[in-house]
């Protein structure tokens, strides 16, 4: 376990935590003392993590939930809320639906896919989890986006848009609810996650463009480098940060 | 050239006046230069997030993006392999994000990253895809809630919006792709 214990008494919430970057973030959270809900869409892939951070030592539980719905992520906070009394930070990171693919040739099931797991969830998660991120004193909601949110994408061109409709909401809802005590941030990751790993099967020359672009010269660890950011921005120490997009990828993308 | 300037609202119309007036003839079919204006203060209302229905975001962001990507595909169509201009615009509510704005920023910033992806694809088939942004006042219901851009005040006053559609959709403007000119007098840098 980690020695940092500033989420000590935390209730964090991490959709798509049964695998990938959400799974890094949820061991990295649990580690630094939340509890940390496991949002996932099956239970064949959360509560493997769950039960590996309790093992750990840590704090967790998993709840099924399918961000594609209103009802089913209402129904996550609903009941982590009853169960625990708080929800100090609200992590949405599921994301399902990209698959190369030229824009005009594009399946609309596809787009709408990608639409609903990123666009349509962050305004869900953020909306659903506000009465309660503004009842702590440390509410935090923090969506996970992507550096093509920001650079667009050759491969996956809807997969961009998406994905960019999350920094705005941040910003948005950072001006929204500072008032109410609330920081909004995103973190745009690239790592080692089986959504890469299939991005790369997609695209055989993807890992060479990423590594040779990347200064750090490799792909990112999803708990140690990509959690660790996360938890910051879930703790105390980042209490005067919102509306920020803090892109983890090893120094590849260099244009804020 | 042959324009097609999609959109109904203040900023459509404003365009087409100023592109008409430089000589440029709107069409709907066989154009050589497509802008995408669909911004409307008449719909851009504000909305704290915690009121926002699922049929505003729909109508915010689904709806603005579907248009989107259809009026990028039909104008590639169209443009049938001879290669062509496509402007998309957006406010700068995109960039800076808005006070009870959350849905319509979302769509803005989409149009504005989806330029990106669409000048990645298309630019090989000569297809320059680049993108506007605007002022907020100029489409949204309420600017002032929103929130500010900028502490500043506008460098430039009195922006001529026409100018730079011109510029973007000649070729001229070929050799750029995925690019974003702001044209807001100067309070978004």
């Amino acid at each position: 376990m980690d020695v940092n214990r500033s989420l000590e008494g935390r209730v964090a919430i991490v959709t798509g935590a049964g695998q990938g970057v959400g799974e890094g973030i949820a061991r990295k959270l649990a580690s630094c003392g939340a509890h940390v809900v496991i949002a996932a869409r099956r239970a064949e892939t959360g509560e493997p993590v769950a039960s590996a951070i309790r093992a750990a030592g840590g704090s967790a539980e998993c709840v099924v939930t399918d961000v594609t719905t209103r009802e089913s992520i209402a129904a996550c906070i609903d009941g982590i809320v009853a169960a625990h009394g708080r929800l100090d930070v609200m992590v949405h990171n599921a994301f399902a639906g990209g698959q190369a693919s030229r824009l005009e040739e594009t399946p609309a099931d596809a787009w709408y896919q990608m639409s609903r797991t990123s666009a349509w969830a962050s305004f869900w998660c953020a909306q659903l989890s506000y009465p309660h991120l503004k009842a702590s004193d440390q509410g935090r909601l923090i969506l996970v986006t992507s550096p093509s949110g920001i650079e667009g994408s050759a491969n996956i061109p809807l997969y961009s848009p998406s994905k960019a409709a999350q920094r705005a909401i941040a910003k948005s809802l950072a001006r929204e609810w500072g008032a109410d005590g609330i920081c909004v941030n995103c973190i745009a990751p690239v790592a080692e996650t089986p959504a890469l790993a299939s991005a790369f099967s997609q695209v055989p020359t993807l890992r060479g463009a990423i590594e040779a672009r990347t200064p750090l010269g490799r792909i990112g660890d999803p708990t140690d480098d990509i959690g660790g950011v996360v938890a910051f921005l879930a703790g105390r120490d980042s209490g005067y940060v919102s509306g920020q997009t803090i892109v983890c990828d090893g120094g590849s993308f260099l244009g804020l | 050239m042959k324009i097609r300037v999609v959109g109904t609202g203040p900023l459509a119309k404003q365009l087409g006046v100023s592109l008409e007036d430089r000589g440029h003839t709107l069409v709907d079919q066989g154009y050589e230069a497509m802008v995408f204006a669909p911004w409307d203060p008449a719909v851009m209302i504000p909305r704290p997030l915690a009121e926002l229905t699922d049929t505003e975001f729909d109508v915010a962001w689904q709806q603005t993006m579907d248009a989107a990507v259809a009026a990028c595909t039909e104008a590639r169509s169209t443009f049938n392999g001879r290669g062509g201009s496509i402007v998309l615009t957006l406010p700068t509510t995109a960039l800076a994000g808005g006070d009870h704005y959350a849905h319509w920023a979302a769509a803005a910033e989409g149009v504005h990253i989806l330029t990106k992806s669409t000048a990645r694809q298309w630019g090989p088939e000569g297809i320059a895809v680049n993108a506007l942004a605007v002022s907020p006042t100029l489409v949204l219901a309420d600017a002032v809630v929103a929130g500010p851009v900028s502490i500043a005040t506008p460098a430039v006053p009195d922006a001529e919006l026409g100018a730079v559609v011109e510029f973007l959709c000649s070729s001229d403007a070929r050799n750029l792709a995925g690019q974003l000119l702001t044209v807001d007098g100067g309070l978004w840098m």
